[in-house]
């Protein structure tokens, strides 16, 4: 049975090919939206691109989250992204090629996962970026609080509530603001999101055709990372309402939330679970946070950053104020999600 | 004699790198098939070459910028951790010698110094821990030594070669505390790392390019 399970069972041709195949199918569905300013199609850029006068906003991380990363780029959303390898970095290269290609004279911020490859590559971009008179700032998502205990919130990890970083200064940037103000908004966002994650099965890199790490059964990982980082806690399954509550509260532990605040929710599958589980997990989220006097504005419940096939899921909560509401309130359109 | 590296040197140092890593290439496969996934030889091969290739085109005489876009084509041709590590820390070495048109001593050990500082900062790792530092950091130490004595900048990296080659050598007794190669623990212990001879072949490649250019002795 488990031998079965462990099979690799997955649509390809060729695994080795697995990202430009994607890369082309998703061109070929999305010309409209997407174009590639490279022969190899590691660097996309919105098809109407750049705008002039328009902070651009570039983000980049490995292939195998999808809608993360590429999902993003849209009116309302972002200007560009580079592409990498399954769970891989994108080269600085790429980066570059992209923030080239997205420049409109008003700057470039950088918003992406904080993850050593992608730091040191972005780094190196911005740099060669900087010799070529693009002003370019950085603001990493760290809203993980699995990944390091409080007090290290500089070194977490970037997940689902990345979305949150996307769409606020995104929001900023469609507005004319400065680079300056796009930046100081992904930061306010940053600070204010705060996502808990748990996963139920593992996922399998097609090019080594086997789970890289396994998860028992019957059992659970509260907090394991979008690549199968190691979690806080591996324990036996529990209830929606048991896991809703586990992860709210990490979270609100973490970034206390008063009565009568207003916060967005964000449901995101991992890849293998259904919305019907999705929504079940909202339910009760929802009702947790009521208990507590906090109101929900414009839940989002879907996949917005997803780990391959591996079942499981995050909570994210983000922060409210009038600011960030009229921001998160603004239209979006990505050939994955469209906001009127 | 001269004590200073222009453009043409630093090409010719390179390209001395460059042999290195590939006369080594299966040396340094086989280390990293013991402790890693084995193809740590072909990136620094493929990686030096796409610098060497890269540094062959450049038309200015800014040391440091062109070491820079040298460091981001080794970046593009190999994607692997040790690549990505290596290109950011020669990228690193660039931008610590930026508008330099020669280099002196003093911008030698300043190259190398930031060099040993990148991938220590972004590999998070320290002085035996079984990595690269274990044969990068002697042998900027012997530079300063040799300078502060008052060698010859051939000499200064004579001395730096064979302290990195003592400190490649004298990973063999140590046990990986690093990266997937902490997962041997122990049994790491015997084998030299490959990072380390990365570093060792680093220094010396450098170090027959400056010979050759620049001769040895006062």
């Amino acid at each position: 049975m488990s031998q079965a399970v462990n099979r690799m069972k997955k649509f390809l041709n060729d695994p080795e090919q697995v990202v430009d195949e994607m890369l082309e199918g998703l061109l070929l569905a999305h010309s409209d939206q997407l174009k590639s300013v490279r022969s190899d199609n590691r660097a996309l850029v919105r098809a109407n691109g750049p705008s002039n006068g328009k902070v651009a906003i570039a983000t980049g991380g490995g292939s195998g989250h999808l809608p993360l990363f590429l999902g993003y780029v849209g009116p309302g959303m972002l200007d560009g992204v580079a592409v990498g390898n399954i769970f891989a970095s994108p080269s600085a290269r790429q980066m570059l090629d992209v923030t080239r290609a997205i420049n409109g004279g008003a700057g470039v911020l950088y918003i992406y996962g904080n993850y050593g490859g992608d730091v040191m590559n972005f780094d190196m971009a911005a740099e060669l970026a900087g010799m070529e008179d693009i002003r370019v700032e950085t603001v990493m998502a760290t809203d993980d609080v699995a990944s390091m205990p409080k007090g290290n919130e500089a070194g977490r990890r970037g997940v689902a509530g990345m979305f949150y970083l996307y769409k606020l200064a995104g929001a900023k940037a469609e507005q004319m603001a400065s680079l300056e103000e796009v930046k100081r908004v992904a930061e306010k966002a940053n600070a204010n999101v705060r996502t808990m994650g748990v996963a139920l099965t593992p996922c399998i890199l097609p090019a080594v055709g086997h789970p890289t790490f396994t998860i028992g059964e019957g059992e659970m990982e509260i907090g394991m990372g979008i690549h199968g980082e190691p979690g806080i806690h591996r324990g036996t399954i529990e209830t929606a309402d048991e896991v809703a509550k586990s992860l709210v509260s990490t979270i609100l532990q973490d970034l206390p939330i008063e009565a009568g605040a207003e916060v967005s929710v964000l449901i995101n599958g991992l890849g293998a679970t259904p919305l019907e589980e999705l929504y079940i997990v909202y339910r009760s989220v929802h009702k947790l946070l009521a208990e507590k006097e906090i109101h929900v504005h414009r839940p989002y419940i879907g996949e917005f950053a997803t780990s391959m096939e591996m079942a499981g899921l995050s909570v994210s909560l983000l922060k409210l104020d009038d600011e960030l509401r009229e921001l998160l309130d603004a239209p979006y359109q990505t050939p994955f999600h469209v906001q009127k | 004699m001269r004590e200073a590296l222009g453009f043409e040197d630093i090409q010719a140092i390179l390209q001395a790198v460059g042999k290195r890593m590939d006369e080594n290439k299966d040396f340094l496969c086989q280390l990293d098939g013991a402790l890693g996934d084995g193809d740590i030889g072909l990136t620094m091969s493929n990686g030096f070459r796409a610098v060497n290739d890269q540094l062959r085109t450049c038309t200015g005489d800014d040391i440091g910028k062109a070491l820079m876009s040298a460091a981001l084509e080794m970046g593009e041709a190999v994607a692997s951790t040790m690549g990505t590590l290596m290109s950011s820390a020669l990228f690193r070495a660039g931008k610590a010698i930026q508008g330099k048109t020669e280099l002196t001593a003093v911008d030698v050990i300043a190259l190398f110094q930031a060099i040993a500082q990148g991938l220590k900062e972004r590999g998070k790792a320290i002085v035996g821990d079984k990595t690269i530092l274990d044969s990068l950091v002697p042998a900027v130490d012997a530079m300063e030594v040799a300078h502060s004595e008052g060698k010859s900048m051939g000499e200064m990296l004579l001395a730096a070669s064979e302290a990195a080659d003592k400190g490649a050598k004298d990973t063999i007794e140590l046990q990986s505390r690093h990266g997937r190669a902490a997962r041997y623990l122990e049994r790491s212990i015997g084998h030299q790392d490959p990072g380390a001879a990365v570093g060792a072949l680093l220094v010396k490649g450098f170090s027959d390019g400056v010979t050759a250019r620049l001769g040895c002795v006062e």
